[in-house]
């Protein structure tokens, strides 16, 4: 019992009668880019080619850039690299470089040509198959407007390729026509705007900043140093489901947390500085859906008039997402992106799921046409925005699973800090990830670096710091699905640092 | 103060519930640790008495002892120590731990035992908090009986959540909804209701067979019956069927009121219906975007008009309640004499829809573009004989529709107020030339997935 003594939140007593405080919850600072919104009257008539031509163009010039520089005065056997203007241009025993788009030839990969040229016209099933072949039958292919290469060299062994990233390589092109790359770069991290770029900071609480670290400090020295002093809370994978979740005692305890009803009066407190909740896709869960067989599908066809067939959907894992907002919202606002399993569109980007998937909730949600952001915002996935000053990215997940096939590695980090070496946060978009075919822009390029970039839905948990040449600083946070682990994460608006809460039962 | 220990008792020892501190503080309004006080006060009240007759669950918060990450366990409270090492994969960052244990569990820790818990004290490097979280009569096998509580909570959740010690926050806002004292949430659910009955209504030529019968007949009746009988019928059912549609035609018809700026403040909540206006008018998306408006739109409509609305609503509703009565007696009517009947039986109340010819087209309601209403069509029925052969049948019947709006109806239109009412002024359609295309007999996509 000794121990249960130096509890300093020891709730095990007799009732003291002592009126508690009333805890305020920090405010939380918000501007949401619509960067990744679609048009409600969008064609699906064009073509997606244009895509990678937008991304190529888009990227090139700061990729040549570097490249160039870098490699001006390489010189491999009395030889100086050239630049080749094109894929084309490039001429055998010639030391040269060329950027381009990776193309990943893989024969486990789809392949949307196969599929027509066999005559199959219904689209796969999203599997979690890899793509990647460990027997080195996978071609990385380089190409652009011109024409393809294949790229060959050990080289490639070191770095993450999918389809679709922008790279520029120096090689020669050897006998067979590959071209042996002895060096590759990467457009790297886009420049990155200064904290409170869009929204203003609010007025100044006094607050010391002491405990900056130096990154910090370098990275916004001139920025005003204000702020709540606030935690963003991030959650994933709520996985709500229709038949009793089996971590539905974890979500009501996640919910208590939230609300600041758990825990005793200091940790309450703590708990009131979460200033926001970010719900990083698959609030539903998609896994105890019964498939609906073929002959009640038949029977009920004509009674669906009206309304949904309700042998054939459970309205109940929504209900009860809703039920779980609205308890929330009278407290901390909450941004909603959709993910792979929720009621939204599939294919990137994401739409916000409508607010009236949430009868309960959507008082909180802006009014439509409304340019002001909502307490509960509904958003897109990706989707981009101005958190408490900070630059931040953030994506359901499906963008990092879909490069996951590409490569034999497991380092998800790896993977998002790649995405922001590229420039682009959905390569493998409209390739494997499913993609709005884009004809004017190419909104997944990142043209500005983010502070905080997080991804949800992902296996486990994972946070690291990338730098740039710029002095970019990125926090990279890889959000565990809550359905799995139980696992939110907390990051400090002051610093970016991060910590976690793990929630178990049992 | 003993009130507490009374209520548990007759909850948990006479009632056999499981209570939460969050049951309790909502049971009895107060403040969550008060509860959780409660709850530990009472256990051990009622164990010392008769030890064994509660089981307790806890809630313990603080940080665990990894086995590989412990050393860092205590600095790493500091966030910024994670900042400054980059570990290959990923940075280590503190982890605080909030588990919900069952007494055994815990006990199995304060006792001196061998083997610990799992999910016990010793797992903790630092122990934050600790407290009561539930008290059941009998052990719990598995936790997760505890939702349940849970949902009984969000039912008692109409005490002020300050009570309860939820924080605050005061910068929420919520969308104003004009003129409705009742919280919004529970606005929407008397119009669902009275939407099943709608539904049946306008459900063209039920589907099963035994109802597809009665009505052939009833129809094939109706020329050498006196002409009047099947229009008021018919009137009737549109008039039932418009029920719904039509509050949305008045609701989307509404002139849009001059707009302020904010949403936030309670004074011009008309900023939200004008815009709402705009975007409903504007485009009718195949996203079902905007699909879902009409309903909050009602929500904006001023008092005289809603008042009005309800009234007409009432009648419709007691109207269409009265042609049910009367749809089964006219079902089963073959013979003649029934038909008095049925010339009585129409409501006084025809007058907003006066009219003697029967339309082959009747629009119940526009909104924003889009028509809905009923549509006379012959349609074909196949059917199996008693020999096995299948035979073909022409019957007339109604069927529900709603389309974009098509430039041949303003003609039309004089027959219902409602129509000239809601006609959108002058607004860009795209879709007109389409809808031109469709004629009245055709171009509904309910017709081509209705039963041949």
């Amino acid at each position: 019992m000794s121990q249960l003594n130096e509890i300093q939140g020891n709730l095990l007593r007799n009732p003291t009668g002592k009126a508690e405080d009333e805890l305020e919850r920090t405010a939380s600072e918000y501007t949401p880019l619509h960067s990744f919104k679609l048009d409600k009257e969008k064609s699906y008539q064009q073509q997606f080619a244009d895509m990678y031509f937008l991304r190529l163009t888009k990227i090139k010039p700061a990729l040549e850039e570097r490249a160039s520089e870098a490699w001006r005065h390489t010189i491999i056997g009395d030889e100086p690299a050239q630049k080749a203007q094109r894929v084309l241009d490039i001429r055998q025993g010639e030391l040269c470089w060329v950027s381009g788009t990776v193309y990943m030839d893989m024969a486990l990969k789809p392949d949307i040509l196969e599929d027509v040229s066999k005559d199959r016209w219904i689209s796969a099933p999203i599997s979690n198959t890899k793509y990647y072949a460990d027997d080195g039958s996978d071609a990385v292919t380089l190409e652009d407007e011109s024409g393809r290469i294949r790229l060959v060299g050990d080289f490639l062994k070191n770095v993450i390729l999918v389809t679709g990233c922008i790279v520029a390589v120096m090689g020669t092109e050897n006998i067979d026509g590959e071209l042996e790359v002895v060096d590759l770069k990467f457009p790297d991290l886009p420049p990155q705007p200064e904290r409170w770029a869009i929204s203003q900071p609010p007025v100044t609480k006094g607050k010391s900043h002491s405990k900056k670290s130096k990154n910090e400090d370098e990275e916004m020295v001139d920025a005003p140093r204000k702020g709540s002093g606030g935690k963003i809370a991030i959650v994933s994978g709520l996985g709500f489901s229709g038949q009793g979740a089996s971590h539905g005692l974890e979500l009501n305890l996640l919910l208590e947390y939230l609300l600041g009803e758990a825990l005793d009066p200091t940790a309450q407190r703590e708990l009131s500085q979460i200033s926001r909740l970010i719900i990083a896709g698959n609030s539903i869960s998609l896994e105890e859906r019964i498939p609906i067989d073929e002959d009640s599908a038949e029977k009920k066809t004509d009674q669906k008039k009206y309304g949904y067939d309700s042998s054939s959907y459970n309205a109940l894992p929504s209900q009860l997402l809703d039920e779980f907002l609205s308890a929330l919202l009278p407290t901390i606002p909450i941004t909603l992106l959709p993910g792979a399993q929720d009621p939204a569109n599939t294919s990137y980007p994401q739409q916000p799921i409508h607010p009236a998937m949430f009868p309960l909730s959507r008082a909180y949600t802006a009014p439509p046409a409304s340019t002001e952001s909502g307490w509960l915002d509904t958003v897109t996935n990706p989707w981009e925005g101005e958190i408490d000053g900070w630059r931040v990215l953030g994506t359901g997940g499906q963008n990092i699973d879909d490069i996951f096939r590409y490569v034999g590695s497991n380092d998800r980090l790896g993977m998002m800090e790649a995405t922001c070496r590229w420039r682009c946060c959905a390569p493998t978009a409209p390739d494997t990830l499913w993609a709005y075919p884009f004809q004017d822009d190419d909104p997944f390029v990142m043209h500005q670096c983010p502070h905080l970039y997080l991804v949800g839905c992902q296996p486990e948990f994972g946070t690291k710091v990338i730098q740039g040449e710029d002095k970019q600083v990125v926090r990279l946070i890889a959000v565990p699905s809550f359905s799995a682990t139980g696992e939110i994460v907390l990051v400090d608006s002051e610093t970016l640092g991060v910590s976690k809460v793990k929630i178990t039962t049992g | 103060m003993d009130d507490y220990k009374q209520y548990l008792a007759q909850k948990i020892l006479t009632e056999d519930q499981v209570v939460t501190y969050r049951f309790l503080s909502r049971a009895l309004k107060v403040h969550v640790n008060t509860a959780k006080e409660m709850l530990y006060s009472f256990h051990k009240w009622q164990n010392d008495k008769r030890p064994g007759t509660l089981h307790a669950t806890y809630i313990i918060y603080g940080s665990k002892s990894r086995p590989v990450k412990q050393d860092e366990d205590v600095e790493m409270t500091d966030s910024q120590a994670s900042e400054a090492m980059d570990a290959p994969f990923s940075d280590l960052v503190s982890t605080y731990t909030l588990s919900l244990v069952s007494q055994e569990q815990l006990q199995g820790e304060l006792e001196p035992e061998p083997e610990p818990e799992p999910e016990s004290l010793s797992q903790y490097s630092e122990v934050v908090s600790i407290h009561v979280y539930s008290l059941a009569p009998h052990p719990l096998k598995d936790l997760q009986i505890l939702t349940d509580t849970a949902r009984q909570v969000l039912e008692l959740s109409t005490t002020d959540s300050k009570v309860c010690g939820t924080i605050a926050n005061p910068n929420a806002r919520k969308r104003e909804r004009r003129g409705r004292p009742i919280p919004a949430t529970n606005a929407p659910q008397p119009k669902i209701e009275s939407k099943p009955p709608v539904k049946q209504e306008a459900k063209p030529s039920a589907t099963v067979a035994i109802k597809e019968e009665p009505k052939p007949a009833s129809k094939s009746a109706a020329p050498s019956a006196p002409a009047k009988k099947p229009t008021p019928a018919a009137s009737l059912k549109r008039q039932g069927s418009s029920g719904i549609s039509q509050m949305f035609a008045k609701a989307a018809a509404k002139p849009k009121k001059p707009v302020a700026k904010s949403i936030d403040s309670p004074t011009t909540p008309a900023a939200a219906s004008g815009a709402e206006d705009n975007r409903t008018s504007g485009a009718m998306s195949d996203d079902g975007e905007d699909d879902a408006e009409p309903m909050a739109e009602v929500k904006h409509e001023d008092g005289s008009a809603r008042q009005a609305r309800k009234d007409r609503q009432a009648d419709l509703r007691r109207m269409m309640e009265e042609s049910d009565e009367e749809e089964e007696p006219e079902k089963t009517a073959d013979s003649p004499e029934d038909d008095p009947m049925d010339e009585e039986s129409p409501p006084p109340e025809p007058e907003p829809e006066p009219k003697v010819e029967e339309p082959a087209e009747v629009v119940s309601g526009t909104s924003g573009g889009r028509r809905r209403g009923r549509r006379r069509v012959i349609r074909k029925k196949q059917v199996m004989d008693e020999k096995g052969y299948l035979v073909t049948m022409q019957e007339p019947g109604w069927e529900s529709f709603s389309e974009d709006e098509a430039p041949l109806l303003p003609p039309k239109a004089k027959q219902q107020q409602q129509t000239v009412k809601s006609e959108p002024a002058g607004k860009p359609k795209k879709g007109t030339a389409k809808a031109a295309g469709q004629g009245a007999g055709q171009g509904n996509i309910m017709s081509f997935f209705s039963k041949k």
